[in-house]
């Protein structure tokens, strides 16, 4: 219970745009405003909030597709942010990434047996003839047909891509995905297969997940902690479903009542200001979420909260809990 | 989904057959280019050889485009100047397409500071216009055949640094190279492996148009006297020795010039059928 495979601490990650004529001004975006958690083994954690809360932003930071500004990430002991070539090489083994729109993440003009084929050969996995076993394995497990082999990407559905994308990640026999919207792209009937398929992964190859992630239903169907982002900033964390059965966090209650259980008993509260979330180019002082808070008061809007823990595994950002 | 290049790919194939411009100057260019490499079993005379007793001679049945000033035969030099010309063309088009497009795949790929480097000094190559560039470039090196085929070579890079660096800027966005990243391939075989065939497309569209623009730069370089030197044939030379009895005997320019004509629209033709073909919105 207590060991970490991943642990994500005060992460930061700052772009700058420079807009304005004559004189162009230089904004600075706080995606990542110091964000920390933690993944332990075989676990799916789930990150969640609105587009632009800086959620896929963690997963590109996290697997080095973009540099860090600050913080650091650890992976079974090992850091990543200073790792180097070799050492990341080793490390990307074990951490790999599935992709939201499956159409993008697979290359055109490689045939399957290829796209899933080459990390392995890459990696001095298996070589030569040893290689498309491999491959009919991987085709298997994520339930897609010997015969898949031989054919290229825009030959399948996107529910068949996404299992291809999935295959693709598990090619190197990793210990933790990173989901960034895997089912977001995909039909509902089609959503609930393929998040299927990812719970059965995780249990037979006792795989972690994080999992990224706008849709509450889903992160309640198949993680096991979740994470609240906003604007940037971890605002709540804590297990599923206690998280969504009793919200601490404001913000967590707004996400709540806009994903309203399918219970015609139930009725909708909706107390909340609309709203989209400010920019995060110029984020509100003190707590970035009291622009659309209903409790926030002079206190909120000057000093901003610290994620203090609440109860056991239970953490939250707001000067008004607790 | 999106329009990447996956979804049109299988019809390529079927839609250039359909269209009859791209075959038409398909053939118009194997012509020609079967015409250049048979010269020597083609040509009815030695393109060299003088006679004194047929100068001028107009078209007829043993000179089919007459003879020249020398008394040489025009056809033989058509098609002996066709190896010159074909030959720079191809060559010199090869090597700009390979090292343009190596230049703009890496300075797409990497961007910051050698990106901006490079758009800078292409920038300013594309500013001067492809026939004085090459003249300043042949007036400084010599005239000679490797020196020609280096001009025109350098006025192919940028243009295809441009395409190749743009095309690189939209495959970079696309998941498949982050993708290819996050499963620890070297960014080598990202660039080449995975970038490049899939800007491959346009490439193959430009260089077909941008053969055509070097063989007519060849021909110009050649009428203003900067290229192989005489007695060679090449057809902008033989244009323009023609010239100095183009009234007397328009025989000389005219059917070289001919020549010529019949390569641009081939090439044109390939380029244009290629574009439609490639692109998914141009449906036929």
């Amino acid at each position: 219970m207590s060991e970490t495979l991943l642990s994500v601490r005060d992460l930061r990650k700052i772009y700058k745009t420079r807009r304005g004529w004559p004189i162009p001004r230089t904004a600075l975006v706080r995606a990542l405003d110091g964000v920390s958690f933690d993944v332990r083994p075989g676990e799916a954690l789930g990150v969640v909030g609105e587009s632009g809360c800086g959620k896929s932003t963690v997963a590109r930071v996290a697997l080095r597709l973009q540099e860090a500004d600050g913080g650091s990430v650890t992976f079974a002991g090992a850091d990543v942010l200073g790792a180097s070539k070799s050492e990341l090489r080793a490390l990307r083994r074990r951490m790999q990434m599935v992709f939201q729109d499956p159409a993008s993440s697979l290359d055109g003009r490689q045939r399957i047996v290829d796209a899933l084929g080459e990390p392995i050969r890459v990696h001095g996995i298996a070589h030569g003839a040893a290689v498309r076993p491999l491959v009919a394995r991987l085709l298997d497990e994520v339930g897609l047909p010997k015969s898949a082999l031989d054919r290229y990407p825009h030959e399948f559905s996107g529910g068949q891509r996404q299992r291809i994308g999935i295959a693709r990640a598990l090619a190197l026999g990793p210990d933790l995905v990173f989901a960034d919207e895997p089912v977001s792209a995909l039909d509902v009937s089609v959503q609930a297969q393929i998040l299927k398929l990812l719970e059965t992964l995780r249990r037979e190859r006792h795989l972690a997940f994080v999992f990224i992630s706008h849709d509450l239903g889903v992160v309640r169907y198949f993680c096991q902690r979740v994470v609240v982002m906003y604007l940037g900033r971890v605002v709540e964390s804590g297990p599923v479903p206690e998280i969504f059965v009793d919200p601490l966090h404001p913000y967590t209650r707004l996400l709540k009542a806009s994903s309203p259980e399918p219970d015609p008993v139930k009725a909708v509260a909706m107390t909340f200001q609309e709203g989209e979330p400010p920019s995060p180019v110029d984020p509100p002082k003190g707590c970035h979420f009291h622009p659309r808070c209903p409790i926030a008061d002079a206190r909120c809007r000057t000093e901003r909260p610290e994620l203090r823990d609440f109860a056991p595994g239970r953490t939250v950002a707001c000067h008004h809990v607790g | 989904m999106s329009t990447s290049a996956a979804e049109f790919r299988p019809s390529v194939l079927k839609r250039a057959l359909r269209s009859g411009g791209l075959l038409f100057g398909i053939a118009l260019v194997v012509v020609m280019i079967v015409a250049a490499i048979a010269a020597p079993w083609l040509a009815p005379h030695d393109p060299n050889a003088q006679d004194v007793l047929l100068v001028l001679t107009p078209p007829d049945a043993a000179h089919l485009f007459g003879t020249d000033a020398f008394g040489r035969d025009v056809l033989s030099r058509v098609l002996w100047g066709a190896r010159i010309s074909l030959y720079v063309g191809f060559v010199s088009t090869l090597a700009g397409v390979i090292i343009g497009t190596a230049i703009g795949v890496v300075a797409g790929y990497y961007g910051g500071i050698v990106d901006r480097l490079v758009v800078a000094a292409t920038d300013v190559l594309l500013s001067f216009p492809q026939l004085i560039m090459g003249l300043l470039l042949v007036a400084v090196l010599g005239a000679s055949l490797g020196n020609l085929i280096i001009a025109i070579a350098v006025t192919a890079i940028p243009a295809f640094v441009r395409l190749a660096r743009g095309s690189t800027l939209t495959m970079r966005e696309r998941d498949f190279v982050d993708a290819c990243r996050t499963l620890g391939f070297s960014d080598l075989r990202i660039m080449f492996l995975h970038v490049l065939p899939n800007i491959l497309d346009e490439i193959v569209v430009m260089a077909s148009l941008w053969l055509a623009s070097a063989i007519r730069t060849e021909a110009t370089l050649a009428f203003i006297g900067l290229s192989v030197p005489p007695p060679t044939a090449t057809w902008g030379g033989i244009v323009r020795e023609g010239f100095d009895n183009l009234l007397d005997a328009p025989w000389m320019s005219i059917f070289p010039s001919l020549a010529i004509l019949a390569v641009m629209i081939g090439l044109n033709l390939v380029g244009d059928g290629l574009r439609d073909a490639t692109d998914p919105k141009g449906a036929p």
